[in-house]
C-alpha cells in the first residue's frame, strides 16, 4: 500500500512540473474505459477481497483520472488511466494467483483424505486377511486332526491286509500241495496205497487247521513242509509210472517179436511142416496177451520171451521144407513158360511169313528166326532161362519188324497220294516207292529246253519232296526216247533232257543235288512199241534213300 | 528471487526517489524509474515470465527500450513515463507468470487427486472382495 501511495505521489510531483500534453477526447474517453474494464475484470476474479492493495489503487487512479479529466488536464488523466488499467491486471493475476494457491490447499487436503481413506481401506484389509489366516489356521488343524485319524484308520487296515496277505500266502502253499497230490494220483493212482501219501494228506490237514484258527507262524512252517512233502510224492508218482511204462513197453515188444514170428512162420506154412510147436506157441502168444491185459507185464514177457525160443526152431524148419517145395513149383513153372513162350514165337514168325513184314523188315524178321532157332535149341538142353529169354528176345525183333512195316505202309500211301497231285503225270506205285511218269513232248524235237506248260508238273513234285515225311526221299531221273532215230544218238539225247529235268528241280525246286540222280536210257525200254509218244518220257522214281 | 524481495527492493529503489524529489530533479527520477523496470523485468525473467506471460514480457522491454531512447534524446518527462510503463508491464508479466505456476500447480494437484480417488476406488474394490471371501471361508 505504501509502495503504491508513493508511486502516486512522485507521479502527481512529476505531471505538475510538466508542461501538459495534447491529448484527444477519444482516446482518452478509451482509455478509461480500458481501466474501468480491466478493473471490472478484477473484481470478477474477487480481486477486491484477494488482492485489496492493488485493487484500490486501480480505482483510485481510476479517480484521479476522472478528477483530472474534470480539471481539463487531459494528459494527467490519461496517464491515470493508463495505470489504473496495468495495476487492475496486476490485481487480475495477484487475485488468481490467491484463487489458485486456495484451490491448491483444498485439493491437497481431499489428497490427503483419500490417502486416509485409503490407508482405512488397507488397515481393514490387513485386519481382514489376518482373520482369514486365522481361518486358515483353523481349518488347517482340524485337516492335520482328520489326517491323524485316518492315519490311525490306515494302520489298522494295514494290519489286516497284512494278515489277509500271510493267510493267501499259506493257502496259496496248501493249494500247491494238494495240486501235487492231485497230479501225483492222477500220474500213478496206486500211489495213494503208499505211506508217503497219507503223510502229506496228514500235513496239509494239520495247515489248514492252523490256517482257520490263524495261527500263522505255525501254519506257515506246516504248510512250507507239506508243499515239499508233496513236491516229493509227485516225483515218486512220476518215477512209478516211469517204470511200469518201461514194463509194460518191454513186455509190448515181446510180445510184438513173438506174434511176427509166429506169422512168418504161418507164410512159411509152420502149421503143415511143423504142427505141433507151431500150435504151441500160438497157446503161449494167448497166454502172454492174456497177461498184458491183467497188467502183469513181468508175466507176459517172459510168456512172450519163450515163444520166440519155440518159433525160431519151428521157422528154421518151415524155411527149409518151404524153400524146396516153392523151388519145384518155380522150376515147374518155368518149363512150361518157356515151353508156351517158343510155340507162341513160332506161331507169330508162321503168322507173319505171308505178309509184308518179310520183305519191309527182313533184317528184324531174320533175328526173329534166328532167336527162335537159339530158343528151341535152349529148351532142347533145358536151358529154361536161356530159352525165356530168346523167345522174348525173338518176340521184341518181331514186334519191331511189324512196326517198321506198318510205318512204311503208311509213308508209301501217302507219297502215292501227293504224287498222284501233280498235273500231266502218271503215278505207277512200286513196293517201296512210286515212278512219276511224264510222257509226250515235254521238249521239242531234239531240244533238251523243258516246256513252260511243264514248269508246273516238276514244281510240284519238288514241293512234294520238300515236304517234311519225304525229306529222307531221293529220285532217280531216267530220260526214255521213242526208237525213231539211231539208238546212241537217243540215248544221248535222253541222257541230256534227264539232266535238264535235274538242272530245273535243283534250280526252280530247290530240291538239293545229291537227292537226285539222272540217267538217260533212251530206246531201251519202252512202254508200248507202237506208241512212239509215249516212250518219249521223263519217269522219276521216289524211293527212301538206304 | 522471492516475490518479497523484489518488493522491498522496489520499495528501496522509490524511497531513494522520493528523498531525491526533495531536489525535484526529475532527469533523476526518470533514470531512477527505468533502472527499477529494468530491475522488475530480471525479476519477472527469474519467475519464467518470458515463457508464461509473452507478450507482457514484449510490451517492458519495448516499453524499456523506449524510455532508454528518449533519456538519450533528452526528453526526461517521456523517459519517466515510459519507464513507469516498462515498471508495470513487467510487474503484470510477474504476476502472470506466478499465477499460470499456481495454476499449473492446482491441474497437477488435481491430477493427483483423480489418481488418489482411482486409488481408493481399487483399494475398496480390494476391500470388498477380502470381505466376500472372508465371509465364504467363515460360511
Amino acid at each position: 500500500m505504501r509502495f503504491y501511495v508513493c508511486l502516486l505521489l512522485i507521479t502527481i510531483l512529476i505531471s505538475s512540473g510538466c508542461a501538459p500534453l495534447q491529448i484527444d477526447e477519444v482516446i482518452l474517453e478509451t482509455q478509461l474505459q480500458n481501466g474501468q474494464k480491466a478493473i471490472s475484470v478484477a473484481a470478477d476474479s474477487d480481486a477486491e477481497k484477494l488482492a485489496a492493495d492493488e485493487y484500490s489503487r486501480a480505482v483510485k487512479l481510476l479517480k484521479f483520472a476522472r478528477q483530472a479529466r474534470e480539471r481539463e488536464e487531459l494528459a494527467q488523466s490519461m496517464e491515470f488511466a493508463y495505470q489504473a488499467e496495468l495495476v487492475a491486471q496486476i490485481a487480475l493475476y495477484k487475485a488468481k494467483q490467491q484463487q489458485a494457491q486456495a484451490q491448491l490447499i483444498s485439493i491437497r487436503e481431499q489428497i490427503y483424505q483419500e490417502l486416509i481413506t485409503q490407508k482405512d481401506y488397507e488397515i481393514e484389509m490387513v485386519k481382514i486377511r489376518n482373520e482369514m489366516k486365522e481361518l486358515e489356521n483353523a481349518q488347517a488343524l482340524k485337516e492335520i486332526q482328520a489326517e491323524k485319524q485316518r492315519a490311525g484308520t490306515l494302520t489298522s487296515d494295514l494290519a489286516t491286509a497284512n494278515d489277509a496277505i500271510r493267510h493267501a500266502k499259506i493257502y496259496l502253499w496248501i493249494t500247491r500241495a494238494e495240486i501235487y497230490v492231485t497230479i501225483a494220483k492222477q500220474t500213478f493212482p496206486e500211489i495213494i496205497d503208499t505211506a508217503e501219501y497219507e503223510r502229506v494228506q496228514s500235513t496239509i490237514k494239520q495247515a489248514t487247521s492252523q490256517l482257520e484258527r490263524k495261527e500263522f507262524d505255525e501254519a506257515e512252517k506246516v504248510a512250507t513242509d507239506a508243499q515239499a512233502q508233496a513236491s516229493k510224492l509227485y516225483e515218486q508218482s512220476v518215477q512209478l509210472r516211469n517204470l511200469r511204462a518201461a514194463a509194460e513197453t518191454a513186455a509190448l515188444i515181446a510180445i510184438e517179436r513173438a506174434r511176427l514170428k509166429i506169422e512168418r512162420a504161418e507164410y512159411l506154412n509152420a502149421a503143415t511142416h511143423d504142427p505141433k510147436q507151431f500150435e504151441q506157441s500160438q497157446n503161449q502168444l494167448d497166454k502172454a496177451k492174456k497177461a498184458m491185459q491183467e497188467i502183469r507185464y513181468g508175466d507176459a514177457r517172459q510168456a512172450a520171451e519163450g515163444i520166440e525160443q519155440i518159433i525160431d526152431k519151428v521157422i528154421a524148419t518151415s524155411e527149409i521144407a518151404e524153400y524146396r517145395r516153392r523151388a519145384q513149383q518155380e522150376l515147374t513153372a518155368k518149363i512150361k513158360r518157356a515151353e508156351g513162350d517158343v510155340e507162341s514165337l513160332k506161331a507169330a514168325i508162321a503168322e507173319q511169313t505171308e505178309t509184308k513184314v518179310p520183305q519191309f523188315a527182313p533184317q528184324l524178321f531174320e533175328l526173329a528166326t534166328s532167336a527162335l532157332a537159339t530158343a528151341e535149341a535152349a529148351l532142347a538142353n533145358k536151358e529154361y532161362s536161356a530159352t525165356i529169354d530168346s523167345a522174348q528176345q525173338g518176340n521184341d525183333y518181331l514186334k519191331r519188324a511189324i512196326d517198321k512195316t506198318k510205318q512204311q505202309n503208311t509213308a508209301q500211301a501217302s507219297l502215292v497220294e501227293a504224287t498222284q497231285q501233280i498235273p500231266k503225270a502218271v503215278v505207277v506205285e512200286l513196293e517201296e516207292g512210286v515212278i512219276v511218269r511224264i510222257s509226250g513232248n515235254l521238249f521239242a524235237t531234239t531240244s533238251t529246253r523243258l516246256k513252260e506248260e511243264y514248269f508246273p508238273t516238276f514244281l510240284k513234285l519238288a514241293s512234294i519232296m520238300q515236304q517234311e515225311g519225304f525229306i529222307d526221299y531221293v529220285a532217280r531221273i531216267e530220260g526214255h526216247s521213242d526208237s525213231l532215230g539211231a539208238a546212241a544218238a537217243n540215248r544221248a539225247l535222253s541222257e541230256k533232257r534227264a539232266n535238264a529235268v535235274k538242272t530245273f528241280l535243283i534250280d526252280r525246286g530247290k530240291v538239293i543235288a545229291k537227292r537226285l540222280t539222272a540217267v538217260g536210257l533212251g530206246e531201251e525200254k519202252p512202254i508200248d512199241k507202237n506208241a512212239h509218244e509215249k516212250n518219249r518220257r521223263i519217269d522219276i522214281i521216289i524211293s527212301k534213300a538206304q | 528471487m522471492g516475490k518479497r524481495t523484489v518488493k522491498w527492493t522496489i520499495w528501496f529503489l522509490l524511497l531513494t526517489v522520493v528523498l531525491g524529489c526533495g531536489s525535484t530533479q526529475v532527469q533523476q527520477l526518470a533514470i531512477e524509474t527505468i533502472d527499477n523496470a529494468r530491475v522488475s523485468i530480471s525479476s519477472a525473467e527469474n519467475v519464467g515470465a518470458r515463457n508464461a506471460a509473452v507478450s507482457e514480457m514484449n510490451s517492458a522491454d519495448e516499453m524499456l527500450k523506449s524510455a532508454d531512447s528518449s533519456m538519450q534524446s533528452g526528453n526526461v518527462e517521456l523517459a519517466y513515463r515510459l519507464g513507469l510503463r516498462a515498471y508495470l508491464y513487467a510487474r503484470i508479466a510477474t504476476e502472470k507468470a506466478l499465477a499460470v505456476e499456481d495454476e499449473a500447480r492446482v491441474r497437477e494437484a488435481l491430477a493427483e487427486l483423480e489418481l488418489g480417488q482411482q486409488t481408493t476406488v481399487d483399494v475398496f474394490n480390494q476391500l470388498e472382495s477380502l470381505r466376500k471371501e472372508r465371509d465364504t471361508k467363515k460360511e
